[in-house]
């Protein structure tokens, strides 16, 4: 640690000394471990040792930022160089700020690399899949353990050392049988450790279950607007392409976001509740400061429909005259409701589950339309068969304002929790 | 010189190894309303190796070029593979040995000052500004990566390869006729250095026009009626269909991974119109947009022959996979950065033109629709796949009609090429994104306009 932050220091130092009045350092060490397994094989071990070091200034109201790897004297200079080159090119404006408040912190989390414990789970995950879903193939599975150290630093007394080490798995699986194969499920976790059987993990039966219930589907009959419950991966998906179309930074400054003038109004169902919060106990590695070096803090974007916040950095904030996000992270906590899934299927009586959306950024005014996968048909309160292609499509700012219920189950994956949501209004398309 | 760094000393004896030296340089410039509000600069390098043992691959890097960094990753690299090996047991032999050979860069790794870029974006923004009234903003990026490899195996290709990708980004916004927003977006550049495509900004004037004319079409659009239309694709749709629906089937990991296309090799999959290749360098007697001649493998590439008078020829392997299926390597193991190792990847993936003329095609349908852009696009292993369309027309008694406002269209790949009635005699080339398969990678797609059925989304 001590070696890195010499290195930060001394190009702080240097960016100063050439006449930045804010510049700032992140050195990051790492090392990689990941194993990799194919159709059903293990098929890669790989290591990455890593180091690099990230560079801002801002000098007379210009910014530039740079990164690169080469961590020698030389490699170090030139970035210092190129760094002070790009704020000179740039245009001046006065919005770009750095944290001026002194602030030391230290933060360590996690669990040093076990590669042996990370094979037999992986082992172990094989053999529980085929045992418990023998039509189910493991398409692949990467599961990872990085350790890393890390420096923040800048010129005006803002120090934050952090030390982490966690795993990250990511599975893709389908089901097969015969010439029949379902669609892709997939999923990824970060985790702290390796103590649990993978197959045990939030939301991993689901996904599994799931690909071997979808190799033989049905088609949605008819065309029009159904009851629809957002699996928490769509849930999540469909909230981000709502938050970040109509209330983030750069649509509020390119003057295309809708919520623009609805700070401290409603504008979605009031049971909804979205915050972003680095410290809730289900995320790991979290994100601790924000790029301009604030320590980062937990706060709510919508609470009960209500706009509570835009998410906006200090430039786009100043640009604006607004104010600025406490954090930078990305760790959405979409609050449960109080209604089961159970309840939620049971209460519609021809409706669809969709577990997957296939369809891409919407329309910068929120409509949307794409296709439907890894979806389940509900009729008369009960999933009664999977769905093949299905269209669906409507509008982010209608489907949240057309609640019908939240589950009060979630799925934590290490960097966010998301329960179902229950909407209507959005019309799908069979054959 | 960086090559010196290798001796034959580094590989491990019998086993199949690679070593890579690779630097990635990316620079990058966005304006947003304009506001500067990303400038910054990216170049990250470093030595990796891969060393296969007893059918288990090894794999490690680091960033720091030199011989005591090449020593150290072979050795962390067999070390895994043996990890692997030990516990595993599959005992597989060694790969078949691939063509030694030499290939010296036919680009350099020019670099420019970051003011080029801002001082462009800015006198973009200013003739946008002044020229089109009806705007609610623009934003703007230029977008340059390059990239170095050296590369050398244990069976003796020697390999240095540089490839440089320069584009600028724009996106235009206005409101539409019901006051909700709409834009437009269209990349420009490829392939080489930002001063081999862009000089004077007012050069891009002519494009502008066509982009705002479009956009504030758009702005009076309509939604498509959504059911299954007959429909002309572009060439740009045509290549990402090309690459997202059929490509990704038929990518020999993704065929052991249980893939549609494991049952069609020597199958009919398409119209005897379609005929499919990924180009490795040459396509149709012009250099591919992004051209591979060895890939991180070391092995030289050639063309693969995909889909031949519609009937599903072969798989795009790597040198593990193609000696397990028997389908002789043509170069398709890319790596993104010196921490990537090679997965098996498309180069540049297009559907063959045909001999039927545009108007030809559109003039052909009473009610369909005429589709030209898109934002993004997703494929299953099943073949479905789903495209957002940005730029969109209907076509109504073989006469082009109003705009439509962004929908979706989507399909399975190889029914719907089934459907292939007439395929255009213009290739159309796109190589400004990336695809994303565990790495990022930067990919060719092409095409001509194609008439085929298609579901289309909508209201």
């Amino acid at each position: 640690m001590e070696n890195i932050f010499k290195l930060a220091e001394n190009a702080v130092n240097e960016l100063v000394k050439n006449g930045s009045g804010s510049a700032s350092a992140s050195c990051y060490k790492g090392e990689l471990n990941e194993l990799n397994v194919d159709a059903d094989e293990f098929s890669l071990l790989r290591t990455t040792f890593d180091s690099t070091l990230s560079l801002s200034c801002i000098k007379q109201n210009r910014k530039g930022s740079v990164s690169g790897n080469d961590l020698s004297e030389e490699g170090v200079k030139a970035l210092v160089d190129e760094c002070l080159l790009s704020s000179d090119s740039a245009p001046e404006d006065s919005a770009w700020e750095m944290c001026s408040t002194p602030n030391k912190k230290e933060y360590s989390f996690g669990t040093p690399c076990n590669k042996d414990k990370m094979f037999e789970r992986a082992e172990e995950f094989l053999l529980n899949v085929k045992k418990e879903y023998p039509l189910v193939t493991l398409e692949q599975m990467i599961i990872s353990h990085c350790q890393s150290s890390n420096i923040y630093l800048n010129n005006h007394g803002v120090r934050y050392d952090t030390s982490c080490g966690f795993y990250h798995i990511m599975i893709t699986v389908l089901g097969r049988e015969g010439e029949k194969s379902s669609s892709m499920s997939y999923c990824s976790r970060r985790l702290y450790d390796l103590d649990k059987p993978i197959i045990e993990i939030s939301g991993l039966r689901q996904l599994i279950s799931s690909a071997e219930k979808q190799i033989h589907t049905v088609p949605f009959v008819g065309k029009g607007e159904y009851p629809v419950i957002l699996a928490p991966d769509t849930a999540g998906e469909f909230v981000y392409y709502a938050l970040s179309n109509f209330a983030s930074g750069g649509s509020l400054l390119s003057g295309t976001a809708i919520w623009k003038d609805k700070l401290g109004k409603d504008v979605v169902d009031k049971r909804i509740n979205i915050s972003i919060d680095p410290f809730h106990p289900s995320i790991v590695s979290p994100t601790l400061y924000t790029s301009e070096g604030y320590e980062a803090k937990g706060y709510d974007i919508i609470k009960d429909g209500m706009l509570n916040s835009f998410i906006i950095d200090r430039y786009h904030a100043n640009k604006l005259g607004m104010e600025a996000s406490p954090t930078d992270g990305s760790e959405a906590i979409i609050a449960p409701g109080d209604t089961s899934l159970v309840d939620l299927i049971s209460g519609i009586d021809k409706g669809i589950l969709v577990e997957r959306f296939s369809g891409g950024m919407p329309a910068i005014d929120g409509e949307f339309s794409g296709v439907a996968k890894n979806a389940f048909l509900i009729e008369k309160g009960k999933i009664t068969s999977a769905l093949s292609e299905t269209m669906i499509s409507g509008n982010l700012e209608k489907l949240f304002n057309s609640i019908i219920g939240i589950s009060k189950e979630t799925i934590e994956d290490g960097g966010s929790s998301k329960p179902y949501m229950a909407v209507d209004g959005i019309t799908v398309s069979g054959v | 010189m960086l090559k010196d760094l290798f001796t034959s000393a580094h590989f491990p004896p019998n086993k199949s190894s690679e070593i890579r030296i690779q630097r990635n340089r990316t620079r990058s410039v966005l304006l947003r309303a304009g506001n500067l509000v990303s400038n910054s600069r990216n170049e990250l390098k470093g030595v990796n190796a891969r060393v296969y043992d007893k059918g288990m691959y090894g794999f490690a890097s680091a960033n720091e070029i030199s011989g005591e960094a090449i020593d150290h990753t072979v050795k962390c690299a067999g070390d895994n593979a043996h990890f692997l090996g030990e516990r595993v047991h599959l005992n597989a032999n060694n790969l078949p040995a691939i063509k030694k050979g030499e290939r010296e860069p036919d680009s350099k790794m020019l670099d420019l000052p970051q003011k080029v870029y801002i001082d462009y974006l800015n006198e973009l923004n200013s003739i946008i500004e002044k020229r089109y009234k009806n705007l609610l903003s623009n934003t703007l990026r230029v977008s340059c990566d390059s990239m170095e490899k050296i590369i050398r195996t244990s069976d003796g290709m020697n390999a240095h390869l540089v490839a440089p990708r320069s584009y600028v980004y724009v996106v235009l916004m206005a409101e539409s006729k019901s006051g909700a927003p709409v834009d437009i977006f269209k990349a420009l550049g490829g392939s080489g250095t930002f001063d081999e495509h862009f000089t004077s900004p007012e050069l891009l004037i002519e494009e502008l026009d066509t982009l705002y004319e479009k956009l504030m079409k758009k702005a009076e659009g309509v939604h498509a009626d959504a059911g299954k239309k007959t429909c002309v694709l572009s060439g740009e749709l045509t290549g990402m269909l090309s690459h997202e629906a059929v490509g990704h089937t038929v990518e020999a990991d993704l065929v052991l991974g249980g893939s549609v296309a494991r049952n069609l090799l020597n199958k009919q999959v398409a119209s005897e119109l379609v005929n499919m290749v990924d180009y490795a360098h040459t396509a149709l007697g012009k250099p591919a947009p992004l051209p591979i001649y060895v890939d991180d493998e070391g092995v030289e590439a050639k063309d693969a022959l995909l889909i031949e008078n519609g009937i599903l020829r072969t798989y795009m392997v790597n040198r593990d996979l193609g000696s397990k299926l028997g389908i002789e390597p043509a170069g398709n193991a890319r790596a993104y950065s010196f921490r990537d190792e090679p997965l098996i990847r498309m180069r540049n993936t297009a559907i063959v033109p045909g001999d039927s003329k545009i108007e030809d095609m559109i003039s052909s349908i009473d009610d369909g629709y005429y589709l030209l852009s898109s934002g993004n696009g997703q494929a299953d292993m099943t073949g479905e796949f789903m495209f957002g369309i940005t730029e969109g027309y209907e076509i109504k008694n073989g006469k082009i009609g109003r705009a439509l406002l962004e929908t979706t269209v989507s399909g399975i790949a190889f029914e719907m090429l089934k459907t292939v009635s007439m395929v255009g005699d213009t290739m159309h080339w796109n190589s400004s994104g990336y695809c994303g398969k565990k790495q990022m990678i930067s990919v060719g797609l092409g095409g001509p306009a194609i008439k085929c059925e298609i579901s289309i989304g909508g209201r």
